[in-house]
Parts: structure tokens; C-alpha cells; sequence
């Protein structure tokens, strides 16, 4: 069964649409990464799931739940993470994530038990006694993890988590994102530093203009979009022989030489591949290194970006 | 039990810990023990009091007057700030995801922010009690305070809540600011308070009726507090499931309409049947008080016009059609409706006060051509917002000029038609006079029906552009 069913939402302010007709599912343990630039609606989508906004129209099922209608049960069951947030600034972290487990109704009993699991989780064991308010804001947004954690929901809804985070506290924070995609949790983290994103997404959607212009797992989108392989050659010398024999064969374009490292763009099958490593060896260039490049999301962000900028100056 | 709801425990724990514990517990009796010193000061030396019982009443009033101050005010600033500290703080996104119920939400906040002074009223209440019965006062007479006393509360502090959550302060302003901005207008009705302290023993031989039903009026004044609670707290209800939406929906807002003209049928009701003419200019006069403001709360803005007429889906949709029902779901179609709910109710009690009819029918009319102005007046800003955010400065110029320029000019003029045109005047000319049997309007009807003409085209205009709106939103689809 799907955790997450959307249809045709969209949402209006007015002249102003902010989401249209979006559709897609989800699995359970799929991690979805949401791309964008600024404006392109993600927020909006994030808070109509988390139920905070209502959908002018559409229908949308997570958890076998109507949104509309069974908010309530979906609200135990998901986890939701805003953008701008902060906790209690009053209460300890501690007492803070009592709250949450009281909340959402985590079995008395246990709740001790859970909020130092969660603490040990997010490595804020030692500040348990702590007010909230004399946290720094890596730790605060952490600690918003945590607090979604406490009661272990089926959905993570996380809306840039790590915008405005230092890259210490970036770092610890994509860590503990990481633990939860290994542990199979399904998730939709949105973000538009795509470095956040990359190795732990298992699907990604970009959205521009509300709309979702491309979705699918990230390698079914990178083969999409990438035909062609980044290849990267170190040799040891002899650089300029050997640029003038990649320029020579079928389908492959130099994108940049940098010392030794020549960074090529090429349409061609394994053999093809080898046949070019032979042709190099054989013209008495020592390579010591040819090896696939990995595309990024960072890489694919841009390229369906600009395809769409082409798509819509054609248009035009 | 209520003290498992998680938000009252949440603020147990940040508002309750020892220290803060102690400094108010220290802080009230503090107050206690002055008032007790100050009061056997003026007892032994002063000799104010003639008995010992005259000094345990007055200091069970005092204790009452106290116990305002705790309940209906501090409670009221405390109940007004959780929302917006909730937003300023950033943490009301938390509380709306929250899967509890809006009702445990209300109760969470309303006794989680106050439970200091939930504790402090309970040793007041102690108080108030022992020196009553000291002070020979009767069990009725203080349970029918301290009813009135909570109600009263209950009524302030939904209310408070309500406005925190209707009319949300973006910046965090100094509490010290606010306080002492509050008791500078509060100041001399506290001060008031206290003086008339002591004449708060006449309410006990009053009695109030609700139609036929003789009630204690601190009873009678309890009940409405309660019954008006209830639509306060139906309204926090309504802003934590609906928060994009006005207040009140278009059936709330007829039955609060249809409610608050009962309450006060059922409160004037005995007099009315007396035909006294007076108690039936108060009923018209009070009763057109939510006529004015139900239409505020409830304004659906013109991005909710187009929202609700969704032509996206739809297969075949005639302009016509869509004027039509643009105005079935706009502002002024609501302010039709209380208008005619007022004016059967008000024909109503005419009859029964036996008055001339006829001429009553006439001043209802006239009513409505000035309330039409100004619904009008009202429609032109929310179809013109989208436009330009400065029509709410424009329409408010205007409606103040037209409130008060009527009233200024008929003065220098001398012209007494002038005066009715002021919805002001209108009401002032309408007092009824003991020398006639009806106060006679002029026609200054065909006045206020020439003023909505440029504002009834403006809206027609702005109605029409739905349309188009909708069709160009279908394309671009």
C-alpha cells in the first residue's frame, strides 16, 4: 500500500496558484527529495500534507487517511518539520519532548524510556536538563527532529531543515537525516541546497511554478536526463596527445582540461569506453586514471533547469 | 482528567517551577497582609468602621474587588498573549499539528496560562468566603458573586483568546509596555471599582426577568456571560480547525444574530408587553449593534470570491450566472440577511409594545437605506483590496465623513434633514419624543440610495471581473 497518495491537488491564493494539479505516490521507505528554486511551491505542498493548509481542491490519502476529512488521525502519524521554527523556549529538552510523546499519545509508561532513546539519537543526551532557549540553532533544529521522532511517525515532512545552519551543524544534522533514510523511514525533505539532498534520496521531485516538472528514483532521472557519461582521465603525461585523440573519437566532447585531469562528455557503450582507454595506452599515454564521474543532484538540478528555461523560451 | 492534557502540563512546567512559585505565592501575600493591616489600622484608629461585621464585609469586598483584578484582567492579558507569543515565538506551527482536538486545545490554554492564577483565586475565594461569613453575608448572596465573579471570567478570558488568535500581533511588543499602557486606560476603572465597592450590595434586592422567568440579576448577567462564552469558545473552536476562514460562517453568523436578539427579547420582554416606547427605541437600538459588527468578522475576502467560483472544474458556466452567485456568497448578501432578521425582530416587538406600526416600517426602511451605504461601503473595500491596499484608508475617510459631516453641516446650516443623514442623527432623531406619538423621519432615504449608486457600480464592476479571472486562470491551466 502506498503511504502517500496525492491527486490533482491545488491550491489558490486567489490569481495566485501556488500548487496545481500535483500528483504522486509514495512508497513506504522511499526518502523523496523536493527540489526547487524559491517560490516554486514547495512549502505550500509540504504544509497542505502536514495538514496545516487545505488544498482548494484534489484529494490526498497518506496513510490510507483522507486529508480532508481524517486530519486528526493523519496528524499522529506524521512528522512535520517547518521551515521557520522553534520549540519551547521555557522548557527543557527533557520536558520538551515529554510534551510532544504526551501529545501524541506515546504509552505513559514508556515515554522515559523514549526520550532518551531520541536524545541518544540526536547526541543531546548531555543537554537534557537544558532550557531550549540556551541552544544553539544547529542544536535547536536537531532537537525539532527529535521532537518528531519522540513519537516515531511513518512520515517525515521536512521543510529546509538545514537552511541558515553552520556547516558543522549541517554536517551533524545530514548525519542524523541519513540514520533515518537507513532505517527505511519514509521521508520528503525539501530543499534548494541540493548537496543537502544528495546521498540519501532514493526519489526526487523538482517543482518550479507549483507545478512537479520531472519525478522518479534519482538514478531512472539522472539516466534520463544524462544520455551521455562524464568520464574523468588523469594521465601522466603527454596531455595534449592525448586530448587531441579523445577530440578525434565518435561522440565524446572535452569539457575541461585541468592539469593532467582531462573531464570528457561522452554517448558510449562499456567497450566503447575501453576501446577509447586502449586507443590512449596504445599511443603511449600513461593513464592512471579513467573513471566514470558521479553526476550529482547539484548537476541535475541544473541541467532539467535549464532544459525547462529552453522548453519555455521555444515556447514563447 | 483535565490536568492530562498535555498543553496544561506544558505550562505547568515552564510557569510553575518552584522559584516563580514562590515569588508570587510571596507577592499576594504580601497584598493579603497589607490589606489586613490597612483595614485594622482604619478599624482601631480611624474608627471608619462602626462593628466588627461592617469591617469583615468591607474586607470580603475588598477580596472581590482583588479577585477581579487577578481573574478578569491578568487572566485576560495572560489568555490574549498564548497565541501570539505561540507565533512571535515560532512555535504555532507545532501547536496546530498537534493531533488534539480544538476543544483540548482551548481548555489547554486557557487553564495552562492561568494556573497561577487559577492557585491565587483559590486562597481569594478562601478569603472571601471566611470574611463573608464573618461579616454575616448569606450563603446566596456570595455564591451568587462568586458565580457572576467566574462567569465573567470565563467570558473575558475566552474572549481574550479569541482575539489572540483572530488578530495576530506579528511583533513582540514589551509586556511592560502593555501593562502599563492597560492600566492607564484600566486605572480609573479599577479605581471606580473600588470606590463602588460598597453599593455592590444593591444588586442583591434587584431582580431581572427573562420573559417571564424572575431571576437575582447577578444570576440573570451570569447566564448571558455564560450563554455569550459559549459563542466565544465555539469561535476558538472554529479559528483552530478553520484558521484561514473568517470567524464566523454564514450559519453562525445568523444563529449568533437570531441569539443575541432572543437573549435580549427574553431580558426586555416583561417591559415591552407594557408598551413602554422607550424599552422599544433600547431593543432597536442595542439589537443593530451585531448587524454592524457580524459583517466584520465574517468578511470573505475577493480572493475567496474566486476561489469559490471554481469554473476550472466546471463544464458551462454563463457570466450571468456567476454574478449571481458571486453575490449569493458575498458580503452584502450576509448583511442582507442580518438586516432582515433585525427588521422582523424589531416589527416584532413594535407590535407587541402596540406602537404605530406603519410609521415603524417606515423608519426601518430608512435604516436600511443607510446600512446599505455602508455593507456597500464595506463590499467596495474587500473587491477592491486586490487592487490597491490603501481602499481601506479611502473607505474609512468616507465613512467617517459620512457619519460625522451630516452632523457638523446641519449645526452651521441650520438644516434639520441635514442631520438624519448621519447614521448618528438618524439614531438621535429616531429618540422617542414625549410630546409625539412617532418621531417623523424625511425622506433622506432617497439621499443614502443616491450615495450607494457609484459604490453598487464599482462592485458590479469588480463582480463582473470574476469571470474573466476564472476563465483566464482555465487557460493558463
Amino acid at each position: 500500500m502506498d503511504i502517500l497518495e496525492i491527486n490533482n491537488i491545488r491550491k489558490e491564493y486567489g490569481t495566485v496558484v501556488a500548487v496545481n494539479d500535483v500528483s504522486f505516490s509514495m512508497s513506504p521507505g522511499q526518502v523523496l527529495g523536493l527540489i526547487g528554486p524559491n517560490g516554486a511551491g514547495k512549502t505550500t505542498l509540504l504544509r497542505i500534507l502536514a495538514t496545516v493548509l487545505r488544498p482548494t481542491s484534489g484529494s490526498v490519502k497518506i496513510l490510507g487517511y483522507d486529508l480532508k476529512k481524517q486530519y486528526l488521525k493523519i496528524r499522529k502519524n506524521i512528522g512535520y518539520l517547518p521551515d521557520f521554527f522553534n520549540l519551547y523556549n521555557d522548557l527543557t529538552l527533557r520536558e520538551c519532548l515529554e510534551f510532544f510523546a504526551r501529545a501524541y499519545k506515546v504509552e505513559t509508561k514508556s515515554i522515559p524510556a523514549r526520550i532518551d532513546e531520541v536524545l541518544n539519537y540526536i547526541e543531546l543526551s548531555h543537554k537534557r536538563n537544558d532550557l531550549v532557549r540556551h541552544l544553539s540553532r544547529g542544536m535547536v533544529q536537531r532537537m525539532g527532529v527529535g521532537a518528531l521522532l519522540v513519537h516515531n511517525p511513518d512520515l517525515f515532512l521536512l521543510d529546509e531543515p538545514a537552511s541558515g545552519l553552520d556547516p558543522k551543524a549541517r554536517i551533524q544534522l545530514r548525519e542524523i537525516l541519513k540514520k533515518l533514510a537507513g532505517e527505511g523511514k519514509t521521508v520528503i525533505i525539501s530543499s534548494h541546497i541540493l548537496t543537502e539532498l544528495s546521498g540519501f534520496c532514493t526519489h526526487i521531485a523538482l517543482m518550479n511554478d507549483g507545478k512537479i516538472v520531472m519525478q522518479g528514483a534519482v538514478e531512472e532521472i539522472q539516466q534520463k536526463v544524462f544520455e551521455t557519461r562524464k568520464i574523468c582521465i588523469s594521465v601522466l603525461d603527454n596531455c595534449e596527445k592525448a586530448t587531441e585523440l579523445i577530440k578525434d573519437s565518435p561522440n565524446a566532447d572535452i569539457i575541461s582540461v585541468k592539469n593532467k585531469d582531462i573531464m570528457i562528455e561522452i554517448n558510449a557503450t562499456e567497450q566503447e569506453l575501453a576501446d577509447l582507454n586502449s586507443l590512449l595506452i596504445t599511443n603511449g599515454i600513461k593513464v592512471y586514471n579513467f573513471s566514470e564521474a558521479k553526476t550529482d543532484l547539484e548537476d541535475l538540478f541544473m541541467k532539467i533547469s535549464s532544459s525547462e528555461e529552453q522548453e519555455f523560451n521555444r515556447v514563447k | 482528567m483535565i490536568f492530562n492534557n498535555p498543553l496544561i502540563r506544558r505550562y505547568r512546567y515552564s510557569l510553575m517551577r518552584p522559584r516563580q512559585l514562590w515569588v508570587h505565592l510571596i507577592i499576594h501575600i504580601s497584598i493579603i497582609v497589607l490589606l489586613l493591616y490597612v483595614n485594622y489600622i482604619a478599624y482601631e484608629y480611624q474608627e471608619i468602621y462602626k462593628s466588627t461585621t461592617k469591617l469583615f464585609i468591607s474586607i470580603c469586598y475588598q477580596f472581590l474587588i482583588l479577585q477581579v483584578v487577578i481573574l478578569w484582567i491578568w487572566g485576560a492579558i495572560n489568555s490574549g498573549s498564548a497565541i501570539t507569543k505561540e507565533i512571535t515565538g515560532n512555535s504555532y506551527d507545532f501547536l496546530r499539528m498537534l493531533p488534539l482536538s480544538a476543544g483540548k486545545k482551548a481548555v489547554g490554554i486557557l487553564v495552562g496560562k492561568n494556573l497561577i492564577i487559577m492557585l491565587l483565586a483559590v486562597i481569594d475565594f478562601i478569603l472571601i468566603i471566611i470574611f463573608g461569613k464573618l461579616g454575616q453575608e448569606s450563603n446566596s448572596w456570595l455564591a451568587q458573586s462568586l458565580f457572576f465573579l467566574l462567569s465573567v471570567a470565563l467570558l473575558i478570558n475566552s474572549v481574550a483568546l479569541l482575539s489572540s488568535i483572530k488578530f495576530t500581533i506579528k511583533k513582540k511588543k514589551s509586556n511592560i509596555a502593555t501593562l502599563i499602557i492597560i492600566f492607564f486606560f484600566l486605572g480609573p476603572f479599577i479605581i471606580r471599582l473600588v470606590i463602588s465597592a460598597m453599593n455592590f450590595r444593591m444588586f442583591k434586592s434587584i431582580k431581572g426577568s427573562f420573559f417571564n422567568i424572575k431571576l437575582p440579576v447577578m444570576i440573570l448577567s451570569s447566564l448571558v456571560a455564560i450563554y455569550f462564552s459559549c459563542w466565544s469558545i465555539i469561535g476558538i473552536l472554529r479559528k483552530f480547525n478553520k484558521e484561514d476562514e473568517p470567524l464566523f460562517s454564514r450559519t453562525g453568523a445568523y444563529l449568533f444574530m437570531i441569539g443575541y436578539e432572543f437573549v435580549l427579547f427574553g431580558i426586555l420582554y416583561t417591559r415591552l408587553t407594557q408598551g413602554a416606547r422607550i424599552i422599544n427605541y433600547s431593543f432597536w437600538l442595542i439589537s443593530l449593534l451585531p448587524i454592524l459588527a457580524i459583517p466584520l468578522w465574517s468578511i470573505r475576502s475577493y480572493n475567496n470570491y474566486i476561489e469559490h467560483i471554481g469554473l476550472i472544474h466546471r463544464k458551462s458556466v454563463s457570466s450571468k450566472n456567476v454574478l449571481f452567485r458571486t453575490f449569493l456568497y458575498s458580503n452584502l448578501f450576509l448583511g442582507f440577511g442580518l438586516f432582515v432578521i433585525w427588521a422582523a425582530c424589531a416589527i416584532g416587538t413594535t407590535s407587541m409594545a402596540q406602537l404605530d406600526l406603519q410609521s415603524y416600517l417606515y423608519m426601518i426602511f430608512v435604516l436600511l437605506s443607510s446600512y446599505l451605504f455602508l455593507i456597500l461601503l464595506l463590499e467596495l473595500y474587500v473587491v477592491y483590496y486586490p487592487v490597491s491596499s490603501k481602499v481601506g484608508i479611502f473607505v474609512a475617510v468616507i465613512a467617517a465623513v459620512y457619519f460625522i459631516l451630516p452632523l457638523i453641516l446641519s449645526d452651521i446650516l441650520e438644516i434639520d434633514m441635514l442631520l438624519q443623514i448621519s447614521p448618528i442623527g438618524l439614531i438621535i432623531e429616531m429618540f422617542p419624543n414625549p410630546d409625539e406619538e412617532i418621531t417623523i423621519l424625511n425622506r433622506t432615504w432617497i439621499i443614502n440610495l443616491l450615495l450607494c449608486i457609484i459604490p453598487g457600480l464599482l462592485i458590479h464592476k469588480q463582480y463582473s471581473q470574476i469571470f474573466n479571472t476564472r476563465k483566464k486562470m482555465k487557460t493558463n491551466t
